[in-house]
């Protein structure tokens, strides 16, 4: 070839793009590729908000034990009583013998692990596979010439990748640990990682189920919830039963299948993976012959009737109706589930002994304080969760253009604002009340010494002023930066942590008392108001602060 | 400035971190006219009307909506308004009469009878969850709710960009009569023809910045018809060099031939066609777009 000169070199010596997908493929998973990075690039950040955090935990948990109970022998107590105590085999299920440190981990904080594995799951499948095609995203994405099968299949390889990578940190950082913590086992570590894995995919996969049935995200994410709620009481049942044999039908009892730092058998892996992949193909299935936004379960969202509007609080009241209703049912079941545990008290926490020195770790006082408290922070949680979830409906209206529609009719911001609050406060009230009436109630039934009754009441509702500091900062976060509204789960985190890990991880007495949960009164004694003064404060200045930012500022969509 | 107009903007500005939205921009509605708010794309016509319904807080300018400050009396001034979004959020678990019994029920003022008159001169089935509704239905909804509402002051933004042809026409007979009953109306929009249809007034922005405003005559100044001619080469030639002579620059594309000319000009133009005995012609109003063009490339 001759040697020409071409005048632009720069530009037209440059390969030419390469198209995105490869003409000519055509087929259901058409596309694929490219959706899987677009759901990627949306979801990366909201999955390392998941992970970063538990796997910190994973690392600081086997150390703590350590500490506190460095051999057998001064655990053997503990052992003993944590596998009989009610209120620890609730929560956890059973502690297997002879109780080493990764027994513990994958007992406790393991957990941890497979209840946020399975939120995880449920909230990004959700989001992924039904909010999507709610907002017509899939539609764009249908229109653009994506295979038929991607808007299912893409959300589902995302978030069991989620999962897979959630879980395998964990197993690393638990293998890694294995170089200090002595008792710990690497076949332990990459047991635990195994069971969270398949998990965290079975609710994907139920969730995805749901995505199915359901005709909107919301009852879809409902279902799924429920189907977490109804596989953690099918856990308490299985632990109790004899044969153990109904912990295959609930994910969250696969891990005492697969019996991690005991056993750690991989065959209940492998066809725990497989139930996964079935309930998948199922979805996947439904998927297929289902019409676009639609759902195989009837539409029963509200009533056709038309309304008489009395103004602002009226819409919102009837607008949390029906979640309200959902919550009510939610908290009276665990207050019910939590009081039928309290006739095994008396049994327990000897005084003196090495269970209430655990115990303490994480509450203290009497055996029936120690059960109170820790069931308490359970069930308050559950309505500070539903409080901030009320007031980030203010942000998510926002951005969906009702709060501008809304204030276009004469809506005043600070009517609106105070009426979300109001709304918030009021629900939160009502269901602090009910899961104390509730709690007490069937504590009643099995036990009244050392006031159970009164103590399962008071400390629930007196937990309300921490709810009112949940509630107001997540109304300042909506006031001034509502795109940040997604914080307010950082400080329900923390106070989780806070007052179940706290003691083991030995946290300053400062850092354990910054907590939202946890701070209530007793029956008996002089009253200490100091905590509760301090959280109402922090709530009436959250929502002072929320409401002037709120004013002052520009109403985005 | 007319102390009783019920829109009155001054040299306002509003900022979005280093985004300048409206750059100086100026707006006054007279009572009673109906008055049409034009500019392409991103000129920031829905950011001023946020900013009148107060929802975006001004960083510069005054800013009186009905005789008050939108910044801090928003809620008072938006009860006399009926305001239509141009990308209508409802809520999806309602039908679409309980959004309009939502709507009134906010406001706190409604004539019901007017109301369901309006939901049957524009065909909105009410049973209907707003969810299934597409764009043209929900727009519907919030077409019924403002011109219901008994309020002064029309803000529309976009309102007839879901609308179906028969539609923009009921549409366009019931802006009319708001009008006769002395309502004021803002009308955004990008189609010159539908606000030379409907407007007495009209304000043109581009780039956060008004390039034109005036009444009537200024909208007929304003508009052109656009005609294009097809024919043989030969042909299409001769008719350029004829109305050339006649003072009408042509533009010549492969096998068609296309002006753009002011009203008066039209029959002189025809007149051309007519004798070149071109049978292939097509004639019509000249787009918003044509006029950007044309008249307001370098506004900036």
């Amino acid at each position: 070839m001759s040697t020409t000169v071409n005048p632009t070199p720069t530009v037209h010596d440059a390969a030419p793009r390469r198209p995105v997908t490869r003409p000519g493929r055509t087929g259901p998973l058409r596309g694929l590729g490219p959706s899987v990075r677009l759901l990627l690039r949306r979801l990366r950040v909201q999955v390392l908000a998941w992970t970063l955090p538990l796997w910190l935990l994973v690392a600081a948990t086997p150390p703590a034990y350590e500490d506190v109970y460095p051999s057998l022998q001064e655990r053997e107590l503990l052992v003993q009583s944590m596998r009989d105590t009610a209120g620890t085999r609730l929560l956890y299920g059973v502690l297997p013998l002879p109780g080493r440190i990764g027994q513990l981990v994958q007992w406790e904080t393991g957990t941890y692990l497979l209840i946020c594995a399975a939120l995880m799951a449920i909230l990004l499948t959700c989001r992924s596979m039904r909010a999507d095609e709610d907002d017509g995203l899939v539609e764009v994405q249908r229109g653009s010439g994506v295979g038929h099968l991607v808007p299912f299949i893409a959300p589902v390889l995302v978030v069991w990748g989620a999962v897979a990578l959630f879980a395998g940190g964990a197993g690393l950082v638990l293998t890694v640990l294995t170089g200090s913590v002595t008792e710990l086992t690497v076949p332990g570590a990459w047991a635990l990682a195994g069971a969270i894995a398949v998990t965290g995919w079975a609710f994907a996969a139920l969730a995805a189920l749901a995505c199915q049935l359901c005709r909107q995200t919301g009852p879809a994410r409902g279902l799924a919830l429920a189907a977490l709620g109804c596989s953690f009481a099918l856990r308490v049942l299985a632990d109790e039963s004899e044969t153990g044999r109904l912990r295959w039908f609930t994910p969250l009892a696969w891990r005492d299948l697969v019996r991690p730092y005991s056993d750690d058998r991989v065959w209940p892996l492998a066809v725990c993976a497989g139930a996964c992949v079935l309930l998948t193909v199922v979805a996947a299935r439904l998927f297929a012959r289902r019409e676009y936004l639609g759902g195989y379960l009837p539409d029963r969202s509200s009533s056709r009737r038309r309304w008489r509007l009395s103004g602002y609080p009226d819409l919102q009241a009837r607008l949390a109706l029906r979640a309200m209703a959902a919550w009510s049912v939610t908290v009276a079941a665990a207050s019910a589930l939590f009081g039928a545990m309290a006739s095994s008290i008396t049994e327990l926490f000897a005084p003196d002994s090495a269970t209430s020195s655990y115990v303490e770790k994480m509450a203290s006082g009497s055996p029936v304080e120690q059960f109170m408290e820790l069931l308490t922070i359970m069930t308050v949680l559950l309505v500070a969760v539903a409080g901030a979830q009320r007031v980030n409906a203010l942000a998510a209206d926002e951005r969906a253009g009702l709060v501008e529609f809304e204030a276009s009719v004469g809506g005043s911001r600070a009517r609106m604002f105070v009426a979300q609050a109001g709304v918030a406060v009021v629900e939160s009230v009502v269901l602090l009340a009910l899961s104390g009436a509730v709690l007490a109630a069937m504590t009643g039934t099995q036990f009244t010494d050392d006031h159970a009754v009164g103590r399962a009441f008071v400390f629930t509702v007196s937990q309300l002023p921490g709810v009112l500091a949940t509630i107001g900062i997540a109304l300042a976060l909506v006031g001034l930066a509502p795109r940040l509204s997604a914080l307010v789960w950082a400080v329900v985190g923390w106070s989780v942590f806070a007052q179940f890990f706290g003691g083991l991880v030995e946290l300053p007495d400062w850092a354990q008392d910054l907590s939202v949960l946890g701070h209530h009164l007793d029956v008996v004694g002089d009253p200490d108001w100091g905590p509760l003064a301090v959280q109402a404060t922090i709530g009436i200045a959250g929502a002072l602060i929320g409401l002037l930012a709120y004013r002052r500022r520009d109403l985005a969509r | 400035m007319n102390d009783d107009a019920p829109v009155r903007v001054r040299s306002l500005v509003k900022r979005f971190g280093r985004f300048t939205a409206l750059d100086g921009l100026d707006l006054e509605v007279a009572a009673g006219q109906v008055h049409g708010f034009l500019g392409p794309n991103g000129a920031g016509k829905s950011t001023t009307i946020r900013v009148l319904l107060g929802l975006y807080r001004p960083d510069g300018g005054t800013v009186r909506v009905l005789g008050r400050d939108p910044a801090h009396e928003a809620s008072a001034i938006n009860r006399e308004i009926s305001y239509v979004p141009g990308d209508v959020a409802l809520w999806p678990n309602l039908t679409g009469g309980q959004a309009l019994d939502t709507l009134a029920g906010l406001r706190g003022r409604r004539d019901r009878a007017r109301e369901e008159e309006l939901v049957e001169r524009f065909e909105l089935d009410p049973t209907k969850k707003v969810r299934t509704y597409s764009k043209g239905n929900r727009q519907k909804v919030a077409l019924v709710a403002a011109l219901a509402a008994p309020t002064r002051l029309l803000v529309l933004d976009e309102p007839t960009s879901g609308l179906d042809p028969l539609m923009e026409r009921v549409f366009t007979e019931e802006i009319a009569r708001a009008s006769a009953q002395g309502r004021t109306v803002l009308l955004s929009s990008h189609i010159l023809a539908e606000v030379q249809h409907l407007c007495s007034a009209v304000t043109i922005i581009k780039q956060g910045r008004v390039v034109e405003h005036g009444d009537l005559e200024t909208l007929r100044r304003l508009a052109r018809t656009q005609i294009e001619i097809r024919a043989d080469d030969q042909t299409l030639n001769r008719a350029a060099a004829e109305l050339e002579d006649r003072g009408i620059p042509a533009d010549r594309a492969d096998d068609q031939l296309s002006v753009q000319v002011e009203s008066a000009l039209v029959p002189r133009a025809m007149e051309v066609v007519a004798a070149c005995r071109v049978t292939d012609v097509r004639c019509g109003p000249a787009s918003l777009e044509d006029l950007f063009l044309r008249h307001y490339e370098d506004a900036r």
